[in-house]
């Protein structure tokens, strides 16, 4: 293929135009494949939210549940130790001893005077303590049934704990006592919590003012106890009793979250569960990249498939066009082999056809200017041809004019001058004239013959003539005339069929140009017979000096004369005329350079057998 | 008009030769004739003419091959009037270095008038 000269835009192209018809086609699947993805990412993060309320929600659920069964074995442990008679000291111990047992996540339960002072406890270090300080006291003192604490230091140990404490009161509401359960966050988990099915994610417990009581996973246990309000400042809605979902940066691990809080509706705490969001959007993103992946394959196959296929096109077109190229340029390339899909053959044989059909027509208007130039030439010819006959004709004409005119001048001047001439002279000039109108008229009537004969109009009157007779008669006319030395040799009567006037005129010819180019002491010979039966001959010979050989083939051409070599002067019509005369009868003409010098014209006529019957009649 | 002048005409037609040679001569010219260019060089060589009219056509000796015989030939050289019925007379005079033509068919008037112009005046015999 050959490089244009400009490169067109590559979209203007066939292998352009294929690949805007795929990303017509791929980019809107691209597209609708991306929404969906980005469609399902979100409905993936809304579901995973939804699964993390679910999540969140249980675990308030289980943490109320643990905390309510905790203030009902208080209430018990309460009327037991409030029943009259009251139990021993020892007794208190081991109730208290006894139900701390049974809860693994419980580190001590304590009973307290109304006022706070620790009476007795499961565990001995916190008897005798003073806990009338702490706020969880308090508040049963102010009146509340049951109070879940926030995280705080334990007085026995310094231990992170909580406290769920129950004021145990009498038939009138007085304070008796307050049974007070002090919690381990970090055991909250083996025992509380039944929650298992996290899938992956992280769950959490905080107190009310925000602080972490429990995570699991499990984290270092210098986390427990830290404020997470900065980082999860949702947390105080969710406290004041509101769910919330939305994502976080984890004090944890410091990824991004999706987190859900739902209240706990005792004590103002917040239950969490989040899980990475990286973890969530992972296998979307990693669906969205293997889809991707999948269609830039699709599409750079079909792109690879569409250059391929646009070669396909596009060898066979540039083919065509060079072809076409070739043709405009007027060469003759040979046929463009078809090839490609059905279309570009058709093309293909389309611009062959029309290649043949310009071929075809270029010879036709060849051959018909060819033919329009030989008719012209053939016009322009004649065209000359008849202007050389009209010049000729003039000039044939001239002599015999001057001759009128000036012998009539003469005699008119001679008359003015010198009176009526006498008879004698008068009778020779009226017949000088007469000999002059009679050779104008002779020439008028051969130049009229030689114009229809060659219009092809010429009539003949043909009659039964002995040619010998004819012959004599004219050679004695021409003897009176010129007085030259004339030899006649007719001894038979040859006869034939012929216009008269013509087969006369025509010998006159002869006889005339023999007269004047041969010298005057040399005698001219007639000769008339029949060499066979059919044939008749008239034959004129002179012994002037002949015809030079390079001009003989034009001797019976119309006004050529002998001797020419300078500008056109016409004579010649004479032989041309008799020439005429032989054709007009079916015979011929010859001229005969003989040995012994001059000239020799031979006319052949066809001979009418003497038997036959004499006709008559104008015959062409 | 000088008596005695003597005009050459040279032509193949025999009318046109006794026309002009009757018309000259009752003007008082010697009128010599020839019927082709050979027999006009022999007639000007034996008495050298005063004026030569010459027809150009002619067997034989053309008008064209007498001309420059006669101007190669040694002697004084008589005008010539070139007498054709040829349609370029002008252009053939020049040619041959003629003084004049007569174009065919000429009136007696033209004859007269150009023979008068052009024959060289013969000196009085002594």
């Amino acid at each position: 293929m050959r490089a244009s000269p400009r490169r067109p835009p590559f979209f203007a192209t066939v292998r352009g135009t294929l690949v805007l018809l795929l990303l017509v086609v791929l980019l809107p699947v691209l597209l609708a494949q991306v929404g969906l993805s980005v469609s399902n990412y979100f409905a993936r993060l809304s579901q995973e939210a939804q699964a993390q309320v679910d999540l969140a929600r249980a675990i308030a659920r289980t943490t109320e549940s643990f905390v309510r069964d905790v203030q009902r074995t208080e209430l018990a442990v309460g009327t037991t130790l409030t029943a009259s008679p009251p139990p021993s000291p020892a007794e208190q111990t081991r109730l208290l001893t006894t139900v701390a047992d049974d809860y693994p996540a419980i580190l001590r339960i304590n009973w307290l005077d109304p006022a706070g002072r620790a009476l007795a406890s499961s565990d001995p270090r916190a008897v005798g303590l003073d806990f009338g300080d702490r706020p969880y006291a308090q508040e049963v003192q102010a009146g509340q049934e049951m109070v879940l604490s926030n995280l705080f230091s334990a007085r026995v140990d310094g231990q992170d704990v909580f406290t769920i404490s129950r004021g145990i009161r009498d038939a009138q509401g007085n304070l008796l006592g307050i049974v007070v359960a002090v919690v381990d966050p970090k055991r909250l988990g083996e025992l509380a919590l039944t929650i298992e099915r996290t899938g992956g994610a992280a769950i959490a417990i905080f107190d009310a003012r925000g602080r972490l009581v429990y995570r699991r996973p499990e984290v270092p246990p210098d986390q427990i106890g830290q404020d997470w309000t900065s980082a999860l400042p949702q947390l105080a809605q969710a406290s004041a009793g509101q769910e919330v979902t939305g994502t976080f940066v984890s004090p944890v691990d410091g990824q991004e979250r999706v987190f859900a809080l739902a209240p706990i509706r005792v004590g103002g705490w917040v239950a969490l569960a989040d899980r990475s969001a990286a973890q969530v959007t992972a296998p979307l993103i990693r669906d969205l990249l293997v889809q991707l992946g999948l269609l830039l394959g699709i599409g750079g196959l079909g792109l690879a498939v569409a250059l391929q296929g646009s070669r396909t096109i596009t060898e066979p077109l540039y083919r065509v066009r060079e072809h076409a190229l070739a043709v405009g340029r007027g060469e003759t390339p040979p046929p463009v082999a078809p090839s490609g899909p059905v279309e570009l053959r058709d093309l293909a044989s389309a611009s062959n056809r029309m290649a043949a059909e310009i071929q075809a027509r270029e010879q036709r208007i060849t051959a018909l200017y060819e033919s329009e130039r030989q008719a012209r030439a053939a016009a322009e010819a004649a065209i000359q041809a008849r202007d050389q006959f009209l010049a000729g004709s003039a000039h044939e004409l001239k002599t015999p004019v001057t001759n009128l005119r000036g012998f009539a001048e003469l005699a008119l001047r001679r008359l003015e001058k010198e009176g009526p001439p006498p008879p004698e002279a008068l009778r020779h000039t009226l017949e000088t004239i007469d000999r002059q109108a009679d050779r104008l008229a002779r020439l008028v009537a051969q130049l009229l013959d030689v114009a229809a004969a060659e219009a092809g109009e010429l009539e003949v009157a043909r009659e039964r003539t002995d040619l010998a007779a004819l012959a004599r008669d004219v050679a004695g006319r021409m003897q009176s005339a010129t007085h030259r030395q004339l030899r006649v040799s007719a001894p038979q009567p040859v006869e034939a069929v012929v216009d008269r006037g013509r087969i006369e005129q025509a010998l006159l010819n002869l006889l005339d140009n023999a007269a004047k180019y041969s010298p005057k002491d040399r005698p001219i010979e007639l000769e008339v017979l029949a060499p066979e039966p059919a044939t008749a001959r008239i034959a004129v010979r002179d012994y002037g000096p002949g015809v030079p050989p390079e001009r003989r083939e034009l001797l019976f051409t119309r006004f050529y004369q002998a001797q020419a070599g300078r500008p056109f002067a016409g004579l010649g019509l004479g032989l041309y005329y008799a020439r005429l005369v032989a054709e007009l009868h079916g015979g011929h003409i010859e001229a005969e350079f003989p040995a012994g010098g001059g000239t020799r014209i031979v006319l052949s006529l066809p001979a009418a057998p003497v038997s036959a019957s004499s006709g008559s009649g104008g015959e062409r | 008009m000088s008596a005695q002048q003597r005009i050459l005409v040279v032509d193949d037609d025999e009318a046109i030769l006794e026309f002009v040679k009757e018309a000259l001569a009752d003007e008082g010219y010697t009128v010599l004739t020839a019927l082709d260019g050979a027999e006009a060089l022999q007639i000007a060589a034996q008495s050298p003419p005063d004026l030569i009219l010459l027809d150009m056509r002619m067997p034989v000796t053309d008008g064209w091959q007498f001309a420059s015989a006669y101007r190669a030939a040694p002697g004084p050289h008589a005008p010539t009037i070139v007498m054709t019925a040829a349609r370029d007379a002008p252009a053939i005079a020049r040619e041959i270095g003629a003084d004049g033509y007569l174009a065919k068919p000429f009136s007696l008037d033209d004859l007269l008038e150009v023979v008068a112009r052009h024959a060289l005046p013969r000196p009085a015999p002594p």
